[in-house]
């Protein structure tokens, strides 16, 4: 990354000169027509090309803070990275799994959502919304551009329509499809949503922080920040990412899915491949690879 | 050095290195090469190429979130016939396999001289070498 920014640099002096040679000999040549209003143009692209001469020098003074932002931020992914299975597609995408659920077959995880009482009804609906539906859409890959128009794939709208569609298939250990919502002070639950109007200085909007023990989680507490300023419907995205942690799913490398470390898919919700992944993990299948087909 | 105008071809700058996309598109107006399009990653070159069909398609290889492997893959999907020249500063023989197999027109590694990415232009367009 640091070699590609030297080189981009290295060829923003190479094309810099370029235009500085061509508009040079376009300025002589034009000379003669001072007045001409194309000689104006000409003036206004040279003012460009010194804002972006500007702008190259900026970029390298800004290229040494940057890179001890990524030599830090590397620092923190190599801790969130510390898994044991990859879920890959096609492309190479992978998505890493922490730790499982351990629970006995029909057994409910209990979801307490701590609500400082800031949140509106509706933003609760959505939160539950995404854990708690069985809605299904179709959705054509062509607009999360994997494949031309024609095929469709299936995206769930909560997790609980999602593992149970999955658990016809059976798996090692049991997967959660029951869920009951609280919503107390207390902290009672296995997984806990804490809703807070702070926002996370690093900038996350979300976070998952979970407590296991002999690879399998015994405790989830999902953060979600600033939640006087989302909408409903983000939160909805949230949750339904970080529930995906909750459940034992790291991120995907697939930028379009709903577990991309940063979710900018216009069609966040719960792929076939996240349900691959959790297929995956809770059938106890170490280091495992599952290639996903779309 | 210098270049004669290339008429009728279009193209679209993808690199998430905006002032590099921008001295691109500066220099190849000059040339008198038509920018219809300046993305940042692999989704933006999908969008902009289904919007514009360009002649030629400039495409960064190391990009943050959908990156260049991602960018060709997706538009020789929607055009097999698409001119996609491939940018990277990566000389491994891996990723030159790779962006071949997913079906690159050519291949131009950073730093990029002007000469390279004439010569990549003229022989997508099929205009053979047009520079002087």
């Amino acid at each position: 990354m640091k070699e590609e920014l030297l080189f981009d640099l290295e060829s923003q002096r190479i094309f810099l000169n370029a235009i500085n040679s061509r508009l040079k000999q376009q300025n002589q040549s034009t000379q003669k027509f001072a007045l001409n209003p194309k000689s104006l143009t000409l003036h206004k692209t040279t003012n460009l090309v010194l804002l972006v001469i500007g702008m190259s020098i900026i970029s390298l003074l800004a290229s040494v803070s940057y890179f001890d932002d990524m030599s830090s931020y590397a620092k923190n992914t190599d801790m969130a990275y510390k898994t044991k299975y990859v879920i890959e597609n096609l492309r190479g995408d992978t998505v890493n799994t922490w730790q499982h659920w351990n629970l006995v077959e029909n057994d409910r995880i209990v979801v307490n959502i701590v609500n400082s009482g800031e949140v509106t009804s509706d933003k609760l609906y959505a939160l539950k919304a995404a854990i708690l539906s069985d809605e299904v859409i179709q959705i054509d890959d062509s607009f999360l551009h994997k494949s031309i128009p024609g095929s469709t794939s299936t995206y769930y709208l909560g997790w609980a329509g999602a593992l149970k569609q999955q658990s016809k298939n059976p798996t090692k250990y049991y997967i959660p499809t029951e869920f009951t919502i609280l919503e107390s002070a207390r902290g009672e639950g296995q997984i806990t949503i804490n809703l807070v109007t702070n926002k996370d200085t690093d900038g996350n909007t979300g976070y998952t922080k979970s407590i296991t023990e002999d690879n399998q989680i015994l405790k989830s507490t999902i953060t979600i920040y600033d939640v006087d300023s989302l909408s409903a419907e983000q939160i909805a995205v949230i949750v339904r990412h970080e529930f995906g942690h909750a459940l034992g799913l790291a991120h995907s490398t697939a930028p379009e899915d709903l577990m991309a470390p940063q979710i900018s898919t216009l069609y966040p919700y719960i792929s076939e491949c996240d349900i691959a992944a959790i297929t995956a993990l809770y059938d106890g299948n170490e280091s495992s690879q599952v290639i996903c087909e779309k | 050095m210098d270049t004669q105008a290339f008429p009728q071809i279009s193209t679209i700058i993808i690199d998430d290195n905006r002032d590099i996309a921008k001295v691109f598109e500066e220099y190849l107006e000059l040339c008198g090469i038509t920018v219809v399009g300046v993305g940042y990653d692999g989704k933006d070159a999908v969008d902009l190429y289904q919007k514009f069909k360009p002649s030629v398609v400039i495409l960064d290889v190391m990009m943050p979130n959908f990156d260049g492997f991602y960018g060709l893959e997706k538009i020789k999907q929607l055009d097999s016939n698409a001119k996609v020249i491939m940018v990277t500063a990566d000389t491994t023989l891996r990723t030159q396999e790779r962006l071949k197999s997913l079906g690159a027109h050519s291949i131009i590694y950073k730093p990029i001289e002007i000469e390279d990415l004439f010569l990549a232009i003229s022989r997508a367009a099929q205009l053979g070498c047009v520079h002087n």
